[in-house]
């Protein structure tokens, strides 16, 4: 009897065992492991009132690393410069970064993370410039410091996906529902080569958390990119990316209609709990 | 006597609209956009006279351009101890447009030679300071080039230059604000906005704490209106005679 009753008992809770399995430390394969070594997962960080503390990109790292296959994958935290007009910030900058180093060590979510640091504020794009120099697979997930998962993504098909189709650059998680605006214009589900996940043809281009092939921001992205800006300054082109969408080659992740990828908790305003 | 009482209510009144007459106090909204001290330069503009007399401790080599269009008729000295920075400052485009006197000299409360100390390895290339790092932070300032620098008392200094009255000080000398704040009595009591660079740890040895700054220019009438700070580090303050706006949120 009491054989059954702990039989039973281990038997329902298989399900959740078998659901853990899966959304904490997954057993990979070996082509999903190839698939993640060709991933590096780098974040952009810059001065904001909450440093020193990492609170916030503790938070939104959280986020991310729901995603199994990002736990695992390389790690890139590059630290733009302080803005002249922020160079009050400089001292709390320092400490926030000492206080990185220090997560790194501690903290497993961060394990195996590279610090890249700019002594010079060169502005998103040209301080990634200094990360992706840093990169050696074929493949670079860039998220901001201060943007948040909402839910999974398939992150296998989706390198597949890139893996099998040239015509995939860019996969950007949207910060909005997937629905024409005038960032992104009409878009639609015409994907040259087709995916195995779904996705939108865009004709707006933002820096916004996405995928890119480690090429395309070497060869395309940053020779554009002249002095030190935005990104979408040099790249954001409705235009020009309906005339040359094979060269921008940028996509939305996910279906159309479909909600919001990313919540963007803002560094400027984010303020520490224990504040 | 019904006759008596009004009279008195409209000496009352009287003597309220003569009160609000009297004191015509600037309405002063500090602006939460307002992120850093070259933001806040058009609100104190509004503040000053358009001729104003400018004193600038530490060049602040992206306020040129704003202080030239906002103060063309203003006068205004800069002291920049830092020879590699006094060079940038001497070739600042904005400069003829300033009106300004540059002065290679560091500010302190007596004249003299001093050892003035630069750290050029960290995130902020503008760090110098006649004060060496405190040791828990000397992985910060590295303080890693000393030179010897000319001091000046901004006393002396205006005594020399004629100089009877500042309308603005604007002080960033890596934690010597306070230092130079109390060498300068005859001119603090004329000084109308005190922009200063404030620190909530001694960072530097001797460094002057924001609480004792706050302290020494409130004995003067000089209060603290607002403050972009990071919280036990560093940040600006900004200081206003009292009396001379009224702070609206």
């Amino acid at each position: 009897m009491k054989y059954s009753i702990a039989l039973r008992f281990f038997f329902s809770l298989m399900p959740v065992l078998i659901l853990c399995s899966f959304t904490d430390d997954a057993s990979f394969t070996e082509e999903e492991l190839e698939l993640i070594g060709k991933v590096t997962f780098i974040t952009t960080t810059s001065p904001i009132p909450s440093n020193p503390s990492t609170e916030m990109l503790e938070e939104t790292q959280k986020t991310w690393l729901r995603v199994p296959a990002l736990r695992k994958c390389k790690k890139i935290i590059v630290f733009d410069g302080v803005a002249p007009p922020q160079r009050y910030r400089s001292l709390a900058y320092a400490v926030f970064i000492k206080n990185c180093q220090k997560l790194i060590e501690e903290n497993p979510h961060f394990a195996h993370t590279k610090l890249v640091i700019n002594q010079k504020y060169k502005y998103i794009a040209n301080s990634l410039r200094e990360a992706i120099k840093q990169v050696d697979t074929p493949y670079v997930l860039v998220h901001q410091h201060d943007f948040c998962l909402n839910k999974p993504f398939d992150f296998f098909n989706l390198v597949r996906s890139m893996d099998r189709n040239a015509h995939l650059k860019m996969i950007r998680f949207n910060k909005f529902s997937n629905l024409p605006n005038h960032w992104d214009g009409q878009i639609d589900d015409h994907i040259e080569g087709g995916a195995l996940v779904p996705l939108m043809r865009t004709f707006g281009w933002s820096d916004n958390d996405h995928f890119a092939r480690t090429d395309y921001y070497t060869g395309f992205v940053l020779p554009r990119v002249t002095w030190d800006g935005a990104m979408e300054w040099f790249l954001h082109d409705v235009e020009d990316i309906k005339a040359n969408h094979k060269n921008y080659g940028c996509y939305l992740y996910g279906h159309y209609n479909e909600g919001p990828y990313l919540y963007h908790i803002d560094g400027k305003y984010y303020q520490n709990r224990k504040d | 006597m019904a006759a008596k009482g009004l009279f008195l209510l409209d000496l009352g009144f009287a003597a309220m609209i003569m009160l609000f007459a009297s004191t015509p106090l600037r309405a002063f909204a500090v602006c939460p956009s307002c992120h850093n001290e070259w933001d806040i330069l058009e609100v104190i503009a509004e503040i000053l006279p358009k001729n104003p007399l400018i004193i600038q401790g530490g060049y602040y080599e992206n306020a040129t351009s704003k202080m030239s269009y906002l103060w063309p008729n203003g006068r205004i000295y800069i002291f920049e101890a830092n020879p590699k920075h006094f060079e940038m400052l001497k070739e600042d485009r904005h400069l003829p447009y300033l009106n300004a006197e540059i002065f290679p000299y560091a500010l302190d409360e007596a004249a003299g030679l001093l050892p003035f100390y630069i750290s050029t390895n960290g995130t902020n290339p503008w760090m110098g300071s006649l004060l060496p790092a405190a040791s828990q932070w000397n992985w910060y300032y590295t303080d890693d080039t000393q030179i010897t620098v000319e001091c000046k008392n901004l006393q002396e200094w205006a005594h020399a230059k004629n100089v009877q009255a500042v309308d603005f000080i604007w002080l960033n000398i890596g934690g010597a604000e306070l230092r130079v704040l109390k060498s300068m009595p005859e001119l603090i009591e004329t000084v109308k906005v005190v922009l200063v660079e404030t620190h909530d740890r001694e960072f530097r040895q001797g460094m002057g704490l924001f609480d004792e700054v706050r302290s020494f220019l409130e004995q003067y009438d000089v209060k603290l209106i607002h403050q972009w700070m990071i919280p036990n580090y560093q940040g600006y303050s900004l200081f206003m005679k009292q009396g001379l706006v009224e702070v609206t949120r």
